[in-house]
């Protein structure tokens, strides 16, 4: 019953927040999800993009941070309700997208997994610069572009005389979508760490 | 007991040393006000203590427990720039409120939302800079936080908002026992309703007391009066203001402490048994 309580407490806060962020936010959050509609990952990615600087990132940015960090939440707690509400909207944006695409479970699958590696990779090395100090979206621009390039380069077939190790864990590339979203996951986590210490909290 | 406990605060920014070895303590149940000139640090030691602001060293006791973020539904704190969230209504604030704070008193908000004319459906963001102060400090006290910090709280408000403000500061302390930390630097109506100060200047704490002990521990004196056993802090025109227990000159007011002080920026030196001649 205890945990019950605990874990409804949570979900009343977190929605809280959410609530503040769509109504602070309205247009420009319609405006990304929307985007995320059209079942392409380069679409995607600029979405994703965008999406992970308009929220936490966002304050930061705008020195407007400091308001959420008054109030009752933790700075963990901050970083993964933006992880949260961002991986649903992903999720669901994906799950949508392949239901009016003609292909087998397998194929949807990997689609979905596709995203949500693009959205860990990106969301990660936006707060993580956030947390840094430096300007989010302009460090995760530069950084997708620049795994965009290196994933590129040669090729992600293991016996190919050109063989690139990058491109198996480029999160534009996803030469192994395994590797690429373990990779992701890496990136994400460390930078959960790096913002929750540079902001003070163990 | 102390509701709140600075140790050795210390921040940088930009490496420009902003606070230095900040240290007082806030007793349960009274109004400690942070008094000093802009820019002398009061903001960003009320941040650190939120960890808004992450400190560079020093501890942070709420309650008898070093600072981390599950105290924070204890605390309430009300920005000197009455900053909002864009697009909110006041009863955006009023749930969020609500949801965040355990202790909420809604009958309290209520009462003040009636008897200031607030609707529920008004923009926080258009609201003026007068009005936000006094929502943000109606939500502060009704969130039922033992502890609630005010940056500036009576800035920009006119004389009734004011004297009803510092009517609802002295209430809570008394009849709801909470604990207030307070910035300031009107200095002329502190003595309405802190119990205690601590002067601060650079970034550093140059004197913290209890109004009545630090009346106690000080005297004014003329340029040209016996000084014995005394502190001189600062000379203030004609006048001196001394530290000391010896029966002598006039007892000051605080806002003559806090000036002495801040004109002195340090201790001031130990002169014993001397004669100050004017001129």
């Amino acid at each position: 019953m205890g945990n019950y309580a605990d874990f409804s407490k949570r979900l009343s806060k977190m929605e809280v927040y959410i609530q503040k962020e769509l109504k602070e936010k309205t247009g420009r959050l319609v405006f990304l999800t929307l985007l995320l509609l059209i079942p392409d990952l380069f679409i995607k990615t600029i979405a994703i993009l965008f999406l992970s600087a308009s929220l936490l990132a966002y304050n930061i940015r705008h020195k407007n941070a400091e308001l959420l960090y008054l109030l009752p939440f933790s700075k963990k707690e901050l970083y993964l309700y933006n992880l949260i509400f961002l991986t649903i909207l992903v999720a669901a944006t994906s799950v949508i997208n392949q239901i009016f695409i003609e292909t087998d479970i397998y194929s949807r699958l990997i689609f979905i997994l596709n995203s949500l590696t693009l959205l860990l990779s990106i969301f990660g090395i936006t707060m993580l610069f956030s947390g840094l100090g430096r300007d989010g979206l302009g460090w995760a621009i530069f950084m997708v572009i620049l795994d965009a390039i290196l994933g590129d380069l040669g090729s992600s077939d293991i016996n190919a005389f050109n063989f690139n190790p990058y491109s198996l864990i480029s999160f534009t590339q996803q030469g192994n979508v395994v590797l690429s979203f373990l990779t992701s996951c890496a990136i994400c986590l460390l930078s959960y760490l790096i913002f929750i210490r540079k902001g003070g909290e163990n | 007991m102390y509701a709140l406990q600075v140790k050795n605060l210390s921040k940088q920014i930009d490496g420009k040393q902003i606070l230095s070895d900040i240290n007082f303590a806030v007793p349960q149940g009274e109004i400690l006000a942070l008094v000093g000139p802009n820019g002398a640090g009061k903001t960003t030691t009320l941040k650190c203590i939120m960890n808004a602001v992450p400190k560079d060293s020093g501890e942070i006791i709420v309650f008898d427990r070093p600072f981390d973020a599950s105290l924070k539904i204890d605390i309430a704190f009300v920005t000197e720039d009455r900053r909002v969230f864009d697009n909110l209504r006041l009863e955006d604030y009023y749930n969020m409120y609500k949801t965040l704070y355990p202790s909420w008193n809604d009958q309290f908000f209520k009462n003040f939302l009636s008897k200031y004319g607030f609707n529920l459906e008004q923009e926080m963001q258009k609201l003026s800079r007068g009005q936000k102060t006094i929502i943000l400090s109606i939500l502060a006290l009704a969130t039922g936080a033992r502890l609630i910090i005010m940056d500036e709280p009576t800035q920009h408000l006119d004389p009734a908002s004011r004297y009803e403000l510092i009517h609802l500061i002295k209430q809570y302390v008394n009849e709801m026992g909470g604990t207030i930390l307070l910035s300031s630097h009107e200095i002329f109506e502190l003595e309405e309703y802190a119990t205690s100060f601590a002067i601060i200047k650079n970034g550093r704490i140059l004197y913290t007391d209890t109004i009545d002990d630090a009346k106690h521990k000080h005297r004014i004196v003329r340029l040209n009066e016996n000084i014995r056993n005394a502190r001189i802090v600062a000379v203030m025109e004609d006048e001196i203001l001394l530290r000391t227990q010896e029966d002598i000159g006039e007892y000051p007011h605080l806002n003559q402490i806090i000036v002495g002080y801040l004109k002195s920026g340090e201790g001031g030196s130990i002169h014993i048994g001397m004669q100050v001649h004017n001129g």
